[in-house]
């Protein structure tokens, strides 16, 4: 067994060190959604590579890509090269892949200016979509993951792109990311991960259900679901108006903002046309139940309430917990 | 309430950036604090006749119309807000 593995790592079976030999090369091309990329790395990075980016759209090669990110090793340090971002990374070819991943979502980000951005997971039926929207660790990627293993499409766990023109959602291939509790909780529903398709809590977005066409967009997004920091034994929803879902937004979005002009037209046009309410997460089982009751819920947002008592006026704008406000990113 | 104070006539600050929405919220930005803000349709029927033209109790009895609610309730919210919004630097008198 022991000289068999010699055998298969030609440095090693020398007698030198891997480190030491000059690495091939690896390039990998990428087309996503109007954005090309050319990933150039050791060919050492190519099994952590392949988990994060197998998903991705393969371009052809093009002279000159919008995006080159450029991975070189000295000993165990990684250097990630991106055009807006450096790193680097000493925690082997694991660290290395997901930073390259990272950059190539971020750098595509700035470049997909016909499309509203997101943090914010994206589910779908036949004929439409939902939002699922919340910072880091609100159980987005849980119930979005048990959903999909309920049938539904699974256009992403945390870049939501939505196309500005018609507002309808784009797939964004990007790795899974559930936690070691998620995947035993999900492995109930039928959550399956053969072995190397997993990077730390990133899985292999081809080997997971619910992965629709990445060139075709989705059904209309009909409700945006903001996931509460609170939690509850079963879930609870309860509407937004249209100006608390404005904040709540365009603080999970990089492309939307307010500033002293006002609000971005995109996020104007996206919260008009959706349903808004948050959910305090509850078990999975309500959970899901509460996003799939309100994703067939009729009509535009049940939020008018010209009949609020008056002390909600003040309520709503209270300093006490600075729900409401928001520090504007200034241009 | 003292009668003098009814008839202030507060005036939303040219600065600040105001959209209604779609179901009668709205968003009030102030560019001088950095700060944005969401109001409830109630509290934007209050702000929206921040125009100067109009004095707390002529929007006290549009807010007591529009929304059926009880007078001297609506007086004491009313004000109570306005205040609110002198102090976010929204509005001057």
């Amino acid at each position: 067994m022991t000289t068999a593995t010699l055998e298969a790592v030609p440095a090693l079976a020398n007698g030198t060190s891997a480190a030491r030999k000059p690495d091939a090369r690896l390039v990998r091309r990428i087309e996503i959604h109007g954005v090309s990329a050319e990933i150039i790395a050791p060919r050492s990075l190519a099994p952590s590579l392949a988990i994060m980016l197998r998903a991705y759209p393969t371009a052809p090669s093009v002279s000159e890509p919008d995006i080159r990110i450029t991975v070189t090793r000295d000993g165990a340090n990684w250097r990630v090269a991106a055009p807006s971002f450096s790193y680097s990374e000493n925690g082997g070819a694991g660290a290395a892949a997901r930073r390259v991943e990272w950059c190539l979502i971020s750098e595509a980000v700035r470049l997909w200016t016909g499309m509203i951005h997101v943090h914010a997971a994206l589910v779908a039926t036949a004929d439409r979509s939902a939002l699922l929207i919340g910072p880091s660790g609100r159980g987005k990627s849980t119930t979005s993951m048990a959903l999909a293993l309920a049938g539904l499409s699974l256009y992403t766990d945390d870049v939501a792109l939505i196309d500005r023109e018609t507002l309808r959602p784009l797939c964004v291939p990007r790795p899974v990311k559930l936690d070691y509790l998620a995947r035993r909780l999900l492995a109930d529903r039928g959550l399956a991960i053969p072995r190397g398709r997993i990077l730390g809590e990133c899985i292999d977005r081809t080997i997971l259900p619910g992965l629709p066409p990445i060139d075709e967009p989705g059904p209309p997004i009909v409700a945006a679901i903001f996931f509460s920091k609170e939690r509850a034994r079963q879930a609870e929803a309860r509407p937004l108006t249209s100006a608390e879902a404005l904040m709540y937004l365009i603080r999970q979005s990089v492309s939307e903002r307010i500033d002293k002009s006002g609000v971005s037209d995109g996020a104007l046009a996206l919260i008009s046309a959706v349903r808004c309410y948050e959910l305090v997460p509850g078990n999975l089982d309500s959970t899901i139940q509460a996003v799939l009751t309100l994703m067939d819920a009729p009509g535009k947002s049940a939020a008018v309430s010209h009949g609020l008592p008056l002390p909600d006026v003040v309520a709503t704008n209270g300093t006490a917990d600075g729900a409401h406000r928001l520090i504007a990113r200034q241009t | 309430m003292a009668t003098a104070q009814l008839e202030r006539y507060p005036s939303l600050r040219s600065s600040v950036e105001f959209r209604v929405l779609d179901d009668l919220s709205s968003v009030a930005v102030n560019p001088e604090s950095g700060e944005a803000h969401a109001l409830t349709p109630v509290a934007t029927a209050i702000f929206e006749r921040c125009d100067g033209t109009m004095s707390i109790a002529e929007i006290v009895r549009d807010i007591v119309d529009i929304f059926e609610c009880d007078g001297a309730q609506a007086e004491k919210d009313v004000i109570a807000f306005l205040d609110d919004l002198t102090v976010r630097g929204l509005i001057d008198w």
